[in-house]
C-alpha cells in the first residue's frame, strides 16, 4: 500500500498527464490550428440572373428584383457580367460552384410562361434543391406587383421579417411658387400627384393603414391640416387652428396626430383626434419653438425638435407628457427626427448639420451609438423609415429621394429625380 | 607665650623627623618579617624567545620538475612479475579473439561505426532513448508530408503567420443575415517559395453559410499567395511540411 505523501504525487502525476493531453489538443496530430476570430459582416449576396431567351416580361422581372433586393436593406446583387454559370444549361436549377465561385451566396431563378410565373429561390451552400418555390398567376396583376410578392416572401425567408416591396412613399415636390403632395411606389416608380390645387402643400404623413395622408396646405392661406385618401379625392380639413398646423404624424394606432400648433403665440407640441381634429392634450410648454413631433413605434413617446437649450436638437417627451429629454448633443443643428419601427430598437434617424451640409444619421437611444447614412452627398433631409426599418428614405436637396440601408451599409440608391422635400414611407402592403 | 624664628624652626625639624620614624620603622620591621617569594621561571614563556625566531627566507612558488613516466615498452620486462609474456609473430600464434601486433598478442578491436547505416538515417547517431517516435521521416526538410495537420503558432510572434491570418481575416465576410453557428476549419498546402499548392476545409460547422464563407476565404487567399507568394521562413519550413489549417470562429472578436 502506497504512502499517504506517494498517494498525493501519484494523483498529481495523473492530472499533470491529462492537462498535457488537453493542452496537446492543438498539436498536429490533432489537427487544430490557428485561430482566425472574427468575421467581416456584411450584406448578402444575392445573384438574380436574367431568365434565358427572356422575353420584355422575363426582363421586366430581372429588372424589379434586381431594384428590390438592392433596396431591401440586407442583400448585395452580384454583378451580372461576374456570371461563369451557362445560364441555358441551368435553366431553372443551379450549378452551385459557379455561383461559389462568383461570391453568391443566394440564386434567384424564374420562368415567365403565359399564364404564370415560376421564381426559386437557392442557397448555394445547400446545394441545387431549391429552398424556396412559388408560383403566381398572371392574372389579375401586373408584373411589377408579382415581383414584389415574391421579394417579400424572400425577405421573409431569409429574416423572418415581411418585407416592404409594394409599399409607397408620399413626398412635397416643389414647383414655381407651389408644392404638391405626391405619392409613388417605394422604388419610384408609378408616381402620382395627391393634391390638386395650385397652393402649397407640404409635409405629408401617411396614416398606419396606408389609406390617408394628412398634410398641411395653405390653400386657405392658413397653414391647416388636411387629410384625404392617396388617391386625390377631395380631402378635408382636419385642424384649422390659428396659425400654424404643422408637421403631422399619425399614432400607431391611427387614431391620434401629433402636430405642431402656434394657437397661442408659439410653436407648441399637441395631440389631436385623427377623426375630428380636436385637441386631445398639449405635450410640451415651453417659450421656445417645438416642432416636428414623431411617434414612437409604440406609442409611449413622442420626439421632437426644440431649442429650448439653444439650437435645434432632438428631445423625447413621454406622449401622455411631462419632461422632456434631449437626446441629440452632436452638432448644433438637428431636426426632423423620425423613429425606427423595427421590433425590439430604440432607434431614431434625423437631419443633422455637419460643417456646411446636411447629414442623416442614426442614433441608438440605449447605446447612444450613432450611425451616419450620409455623408459628402450633398444636403440630406427628413429621413423616413421603410416599414420593417431596413431602409431609410430621404430627400436630396435639389436631386431627389434616395434610399440607404439603415445600418448605413451599401450605397445610397436613387428612386426619384426632382426637386423634393418631406419625405414619409408608407406602411407595408398587404398580402 | 612667643618662639623667636630660630626656636619655631628647630620646633619644625624635630616633628618632621619624629613624623618621619612613625611612617617607616613599621614598615621595614614587618618587611624583614615577610617569608620571601620564590619566582617559578619554569612555567613562564619568555618574549624574547618568540621575538627571536628564525625567519625561514621566501622563496618563488617552484614547479615540480620530477621525470615524466617512461613508457614502457611492450615487449621486455613486464611490470608484473606473474604475467606470462605472450610472444608471437603472427595472429596465428594468438587466440582467435586476439591479434599479433608488435610481437605481443592483442584484443580485436570492432569498427562499430561503420556498420551505422548513415545514407538511410543521418539522424541515427543524434538518437535519444527518451525521443519521441517522429514518424515517417521526410527526404528533405520542407517537403510536404499531408498525412499531419501542422499548426501555426501565432503566439509565438511569427510575422509570416500573422500576415497570414490577415489575409485570411481580410477575406473572411459572413453575410449579417446567415447564422453562424460552429467554426468550420480550413487548410492550407503551403510550398516553400510561398505558393498555396492545394487548399480544403477539413471540418464544416453547422452553418452552410458559414463553411461558404470559409471556403471563399481560402480560394481567395490561394489566390492573392499565388498572385504574390510570399516566401515561407526557413525556420518555418518543418511547419509547412504539413497542412496548416485555420479555425474560423465568426463570433469571437
Amino acid at each position: 500500500m502506497l504512502p499517504f505523501r506517494s498517494k498525493q504525487n501519484l494523483i498529481a502525476l495523473v492530472a499533470l498527464s491529462l492537462a498535457g493531453s488537453a493542452a496537446r489538443a492543438d498539436d498536429p496530430g490533432s489537427g487544430v490550428v490557428l485561430q482566425v476570430n472574427g468575421a467581416q459582416r456584411g450584406l448578402y449576396p444575392i445573384a438574380t440572373p436574367l431568365a434565358p431567351g427572356g422575353d420584355s416580361a422575363a426582363r421586366e422581372v430581372a429588372q424589379v428584383e434586381a431594384m428590390d433586393l438592392s433596396l431591401a436593406g440586407v442583400f448585395k446583387v452580384v454583378d451580372p457580367t461576374s456570371y461563369l454559370a451557362d445560364l441555358n444549361a441551368e435553366q431553372l436549377g443551379i450549378d452551385p460552384q459557379k455561383w461559389k465561385d462568383v461570391g453568391a451566396f443566394g440564386v434567384v431563378k424564374y420562368q415567365v410562361t403565359g399564364d404564370s410565373i415560376e421564381f426559386r429561390l437557392y442557397e448555394v451552400a445547400k446545394g441545387n434543391t431549391a429552398a424556396l418555390t412559388k408560383v403566381y398567376k398572371r392574372a389579375g396583376s401586373s408584373t411589377r406587383q408579382l415581383v414584389h410578392r415574391w421579394d417579400n416572401e424572400v425577405v421573409k425567408y431569409y429574416t423572418h421579417e415581411p418585407g416592404f416591396f409594394g409599399s409607397q412613399i408620399a413626398f412635397t415636390a416643389k414647383g414655381k411658387g407651389t408644392s404638391s403632395i405626391m405619392a409613388m411606389d417605394f422604388d419610384g416608380a408609378n408616381a402620382f400627384v395627391v393634391t390638386h390645387n395650385s397652393s402649397t402643400n407640404i409635409l405629408p404623413a401617411w396614416s398606419p393603414s396606408g389609406g390617408l395622408i394628412a398634410y398641411t396646405s395653405f390653400m386657405r392661406n392658413n397653414p391647416d391640416l388636411y387629410i384625404g385618401a392617396p388617391n386625390g379625392s377631395r380631402p378635408r380639413k382636419l385642424s384649422s387652428q390659428r396659425g400654424m398646423n404643422t408637421g403631422a404624424c399619425f399614432s400607431p394606432d391611427g387614431k391620434q396626430i401629433a402636430l405642431t400648433l402656434s394657437k397661442d403665440g408659439n410653436p407648441e407640441i399637441y395631440i389631436i383626434s385623427a377623426s375630428d381634429g380636436s385637441i386631445v392634450r398639449r405635450i410640451t410648454n415651453d417659450k421656445s419653438i417645438d416642432t416636428s413631433p414623431a411617434w414612437s413605434p409604440d406609442g409611449s413617446e413622442l420626439a421632437f425638435v426644440s431649442d429650448r437649450n439653444g439650437g435645434p436638437q432632438i428631445f423625447v417627451a413621454s406622449a401622455s407628457g411631462g419632461a422632456a429629454r434631449q437626446v441629440s448633443f452632436n452638432g448644433d443643428y438637428n431636426t426632423t427626427p423620425t423613429w425606427s419601427p423595427a421590433h425590439g430598437k430604440h432607434v431614431i434617424a434625423y437631419t443633422t448639420r455637419a460643417g456646411s451640409s446636411y447629414d442623416i444619421v442614426t442614433l441608438d437611444l440605449d447605446s447612444k451609438q450613432m450611425t451616419r447614412i450620409t455623408q459628402n452627398e450633398g444636403n440630406n433631409e427628413e429621413p423616413a423609415f421603410s416599414p420593417n426599418g431596413r431602409a431609410i428614405a430621404y430627400a436630396r436637396q435639389g436631386q431627389g429621394i434616395f434610399i440607404s440601408n439603415a445600418d448605413g451599409s451599401g450605397h445610397a440608391i436613387k428612386v426619384y429625380s426632382g426637386n423634393v422635400t418631406g419625405v414619409d414611407w408608407g406602411p407595408a402592403p398587404k398580402d | 607665650m612667643s618662639f623667636k624664628d630660630g626656636e619655631i624652626q628647630a620646633v619644625s625639624v624635630l616633628g618632621t623627623a619624629i613624623l618621619t620614624s612613625a611612617l617607616a620603622l613599621p614598615v621595614l620591621y614587618l618587611t624583614k618579617q615577610a617569608p620571601p617569594v620564590k619566582v617559578k621561571f619554569d612555567n613562564m614563556e619568555s618574549i624574547e624567545a618568540s621575538i627571536a625566531y628564525k625567519k625561514t627566507p621566501q622563496k618563488q612558488p617552484q614547479k615540480k620538475t620530477s621525470q615524466p613516466d617512461v613508457k614502457k615498452p611492450d615487449e621486455g620486462v613486464s611490470h608484473n612479475e606473474k604475467k606470462v609474456v605472450d610472444a608471437c609473430k603472427a595472429d596465428s600464434d594468438c587466440k582467435s579473439d586476439e591479434t599479433c601486433k608488435s610481437g605481443t598478442c592483442v584484443e580485436k578491436v570492432e569498427k562499430v561505426a561503420a556498420k551505422t547505416d548513415v545514407k538511410t538515417d543521418p539522424f541515427k547517431n543524434f538518437h535519444h532513448d527518451d525521443d519521441n517516435d517522429v514518424g515517417k521521416p521526410t527526404t528533405q526538410p520542407g517537403d510536404f508530408n499531408g498525412e499531419e495537420y501542422g499548426w501555426a503558432p501565432l503566439t509565438t510572434g511569427a510575422p509570416f503567420w500573422q500576415k497570414f491570418v490577415k489575409d485570411i481575416h481580410e477575406n473572411f465576410s459572413l453575410p449579417t443575415i446567415s447564422d453562424a453557428n460552429g467554426t468550420p476549419v480550413g487548410c492550407f498546402h503551403i510550398s516553400p517559395d510561398g505558393k498555396i499548392v492545394d487548399t480544403k476545409l477539413k471540418e464544416k460547422s453547422d452553418s452552410p453559410d458559414l463553411d461558404q464563407a470559409a471556403e471563399h476565404a481560402i480560394d481567395a487567399v490561394k489566390k492573392l499567395r499565388n498572385d504574390n507568394p510570399d516566401p515561407v521562413p526557413t525556420e518555418l519550413l518543418g511547419q509547412t511540411s504539413r497542412w496548416i489549417c485555420f479555425r474560423f470562429d465568426p463570433n469571437k472578436t
